[in-house]
């Protein structure tokens, strides 16, 4: 049942080696035990292991010596440490040296079958973290983008990649093949996705209107200019703004808007792209 | 024809050693023989913990079983006693036996509601030496623990664990059982 996990048992005496082997192997783990640290080293190096259960008190090598030697080797091995002899401070040079735990012989039935239990559900549940945190975060970013095809796959690597600048991007690409989706794609995936996403869509702006839209104006500073107002540059800060239909906008205002996009050189912490 | 042999250890109440051998051929198609009760076990008593080595007795269970001349006719032996059994890495232990092998071990001692300072009870005593004995024989037959709270396979650590599963193998422990069970054919 439980025969994929490994545990290997590190104990001067035969009689605790046999009788904890044997209680563990009626719970259905893989067991093996050997008497001293030096083969325990050995065994090791030679196999992957689940759990270590290493007595504290042992002629030549002691189980702190093995503990601090495995960790040395592989510190993601967990170790558990058993002694007939508790102290606090062999206790706490234990956990310090990065035991997993530290029980008492003898033991309480349940309490080493719950301590190696606690360490496989553990494992298990890293495992799993990793997994859904990789899917969340694929499906958080890429969320709207439907693309298994090998062209979509290398736009989302792509988008990953610029993401992490702060960079000026320009995005190209038919009217309706997802342009605002990569831009909403780089935002969430860019270190800037906590701040505003901003969309103008220029080709839906007069001229004038556009101008004042995109630099806000003071108040009175034209025709119906009735109070101040932020322009999209402005709400955008620490966010992504996004220009939708760049290619419609004048020359008048591509000119300005290239005064100020030269003015957010890359690199700038709360630049725009 | 094989028989599960049971062995009363020192003082035993007839009825409940009667009352499991005519249970456990229920679950595992084993008829029982009860033995002639041997004495108490001071041989294997731990001064320093006051309470039997498991191990020590079920060595010389397993000595009565290989003696002459039920060793021809016997599947498998099962120990009870009603006295406290520990091991060298547990503080106690409801029963032990050789995984795969022909010996096993249960103790009364910690299924009297008397232990926990309770009014006695005898069914629950019975329910829970059935579930024991037909445990720690499994484990003979080579079952592990199983995962099943429900089946009497599942590892106790306390009467109320055992009191929560049933006398019955699930599913996939009787597969195994079945499996690992020699075909009677004599
Ligand atoms: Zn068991
Ligand atoms: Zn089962």
């Amino acid at each position: 049942m439980r025969g994929d996990v490994h545990i290997l048992i590190v104990d001067d005496e035969a009689v605790m080696r046999d009788s904890l082997s044997a209680w563990l192997m009626e719970d259905g783990y893989e067991v093996e035990a050997v008497g001293d640290g030096a083969q325990a080293l050995q065994r090791v190096r030679e196999e992957r292991w689940d759990v270590l259960l290493v007595d504290l008190k042992m002629p030549g090598m002691d189980g702190i010596e093995v503990l601090e030697k495995v960790k040395g080797y592989n510190e993601e091995i967990p170790v558990i440490i058993m002694t007939a002899y508790a102290t606090v401070d062999s206790a706490v040079e234990a956990m310090k040296k990065g035991a997993y735990d530290y029980i008492v012989k003898p033991f309480n039935p349940e309490e080493i079958g719950l301590a190696i239990r606690k360490i496989i559900a553990y494992q298990d549940l890293v495992k799993e973290n990793l997994y859904l945190r990789q899917e969340l975060e694929r499906k958080y970013q890429f969320k709207d983008i439907i693309g298994k095809s090998h062209k979509m796959q290398e736009v989302f690597a792509l988008v990953k990649t610029v993401a992490k600048s702060n960079s000026t991007i320009l995005i190209e690409g038919e009217s309706g093949t997802g342009k605002e989706l990569v831009a909403r794609a780089i935002h969430n995936s860019s270190l800037r996705n906590e701040g505003p996403f901003v969309a103008v869509n220029c080709a839906a702006l007069p001229e004038n209107l556009l101008e004042s839209e995109l630099f806000g104006h003071e108040r009175g500073a034209f025709t119906g200019a009735v109070s101040t107002k932020k322009g999209r540059f402005e709400l955008a800060n620490k966010g992504t703004l996004f220009l939708d239909e760049i290619g419609d906008i004048s020359p008048k205002t591509q000119v300005d808007l290239l005064r100020v996009l030269e003015k957010f050189p890359a690199g700038r912490g709360d630049s725009l792209n | 024809m094989k028989w599960i042999y049971i062995l009363p250890i020192g003082l035993v109440n007839p009825a409940t050693l009667k009352y499991v051998a005519e249970e456990i051929p229920l679950k595992l198609n084993y008829r029982c023989k009860i033995m002639e009760s041997i004495g108490e076990p001071s041989y294997a008593f731990e001064p320093k913990r006051g309470q039997y080595s498991s191990a020590k007795i079920l060595r010389e269970i397993l000595n009565k079983a290989q003696a002459h001349p039920v060793s021809e006719d016997l599947i498998k032996i099962l120990g009870i006693v009603d006295l406290d059994l520990c091991t060298p890495i547990l503080t106690f232990v409801f029963g032990e036996a050789q995984l795969g092998g022909k010996a096993a071990l249960i103790s009364l001692r910690r299924l009297h509601q008397e232990y926990y300072g309770l009014p006695p009870n005898p069914p629950l005593l019975l329910k829970r030496a059935v579930k024991e004995a037909l445990h720690e024989l499994g484990h003979t037959f080579g079952l592990t623990h199983c995962l099943d709270p429900k089946c009497v396979m599942y590892f106790s650590n306390s009467v109320k664990n055992i009191d929560t599963k049933s006398d019955k193998f699930c599913d996939s422990c009787s597969i195994l059982l079945s499996e690992k069970k020699p075909k009677v054919t004599e």
